[in-house]
């Protein structure tokens, strides 16, 4: 009697383990997508979303913010960041990222300044960004995800 | 042992039911991708058959390649898509996606015998692919930017300006605008790039240009051309009054090469 209990246990344990793990698999491979779906349903996108978005593009899995930050500053994208995770993202903001990220050399005074004004006009030269506008204009989330989306096509046209 | 087979039978059903008409094959996954099923996204897998008016969303670095009648489409990073026709008879083909946000790369299999279709529409304009391979993407702020990868394309937007790409032609239209870009502006955007990137390092070519042209300064010409006079290589002469190939500005001790790209 005592040996079918211990039988039934092992067997609900299993049960319960494989179900988990479906569970784990199932969310990892679908939170990435939901990410992008919400954040493509967002009016306003945040500097956080680009920092998130800017990780996951890389390959890599975001870990909270300011570890986030920090990476992304070891690669060279951001540099001496001042601003928060809820902090509604600029054109500027994006661009400056961008630009780091790629190198976009073409803009002499990028290459001077390196400011986001002028990381905005080179994103604007490598037609990665629209050229109405500002570097102070707010974007929504489906905007950040088009930028996103040609820096990945112009790193995979790179390679 | 009846029951067994009934209960086999209906299972059996019941998972190959939405696919048995289905045209619409995922080929490959590569990172993460969901369809939507009801309320809820499903990851995709391989192999996967889905049915016409499927909703496709990609994540970051993910790729899904999809087989749908006879032609290949591939779905790109952060893309959005929906399957709205997916239909294939012996003597035609038609195939509809509605592009949401992102890119795609469409390969469609021409058969000179079959009456192809096949339109990847967004909110701003609708590309026809005649044959057989083109790049569409879609965003808010650069609209809907079409690449001709090979055979020839047309661009129709909402307003009914139709253009006809062939080549490495790019199609560009934005929301908010009646008519799309010309069709040459990013070649010539493309040759500026190219200019401040490489500075003033010029090619053995170049220099050799620079040493016979190089003393026409301050004469302020400047010419863009495609080479009607045939008598200057690609991007290796300057532009002299527009007639050769090369595209060039002289003035005081500056000398600008415009290349159009191999």
């Amino acid at each position: 009697m005592e040996s079918v209990k211990v039988a039934n246990m092992k067997k609900l344990f299993i049960i319960l383990t494989l179900i988990m793990t479906a569970g784990t698999a199932w969310s990892q491979a679908v939170a990435p997508v939901n990410f992008v779906n919400q954040l493509g349903d967002k009016k306003q996108a945040t500097f956080g979303d680009a920092v998130t978005i800017y990780l996951l593009t890389l390959g890599k899995d975001p870990k909270g913010f300011n570890i986030d930050v920090q990476a992304l500053t070891g690669m060279g994208i951001l540099k001496d960041n001042d601003y928060k995770a809820d902090t509604p993202l600029r054109r500027g903001m994006i661009a400056n990222m961008v630009a780091r990220h790629l190198k976009l050399g073409d803009s002499l005074f990028y290459n001077i300044f390196g400011t986001e004004r002028y990381a905005f006009r080179a994103c604007i030269a490598a037609r990665l960004m629209e050229a109405e506008g500002s570097e102070w204009d707010d974007i929504s989330g489906e905007e950040l995800l088009e930028i996103m989306s040609s820096v990945e096509y112009r790193l995979e046209v790179q390679k | 042992m009846k029951a067994i087979i009934n209960c086999s039978a209906v299972l059996a059903l019941l998972l190959f039911s939405t696919g048995i008409n289905a045209e619409i094959v995922v080929q490959s996954v590569k990172g993460q991708a969901s369809y939507k099923a009801g309320n809820q996204w499903v990851p995709l897998q391989n192999m996967m058959r889905l049915q016409e008016g499927a909703k496709i969303s990609t994540g970051p670095s993910s790729t899904v390649v999809l087989k749908i009648n006879k032609h290949t489409l591939t779905v790109r990073p952060l893309t959005m898509i929906k399957v709205a026709e997916s239909r294939d008879t012996a003597d035609s083909s038609n195939t509809r996606i509605g592009l949401r946000r992102g890119m795609v790369r469409a390969s469609v299999d021409r058969d000179k015998r079959v009456k192809t279709v096949f339109k990847v529409s967004t909110p701003v304009a609708t590309s026809s692919v005649r044959g057989t391979e083109e790049i569409i993407s879609y965003g808010p702020g650069l609209g809907m930017v079409i690449r001709v990868i090979q055979g020839d394309v047309e661009g129709n937007n909402t307003n009914g300006a139709n253009k006809y790409l062939t080549g490495r032609l790019i199609y560009r239209q934005k929301s908010g605008t009646p008519y799309p870009e010309p069709l040459l502006a990013d070649v010539i955007d493309q040759a500026i790039v190219d200019i401040m990137g490489r500075g003033f390092n010029f090619t053995p070519a170049e220099q050799q240009a620079y040493g016979m042209f190089g003393n026409e300064t301050g004469n302020l010409t400047v010419g863009i051309g495609n080479g009607v006079s045939g008598h200057s290589a690609p991007g290796t002469g300057p532009g002299q009054d527009g007639r050769d190939n090369g595209a060039g500005a002289s003035m005081s001790n500056i000398f600008v090469f415009i290349r159009w790209n191999p």
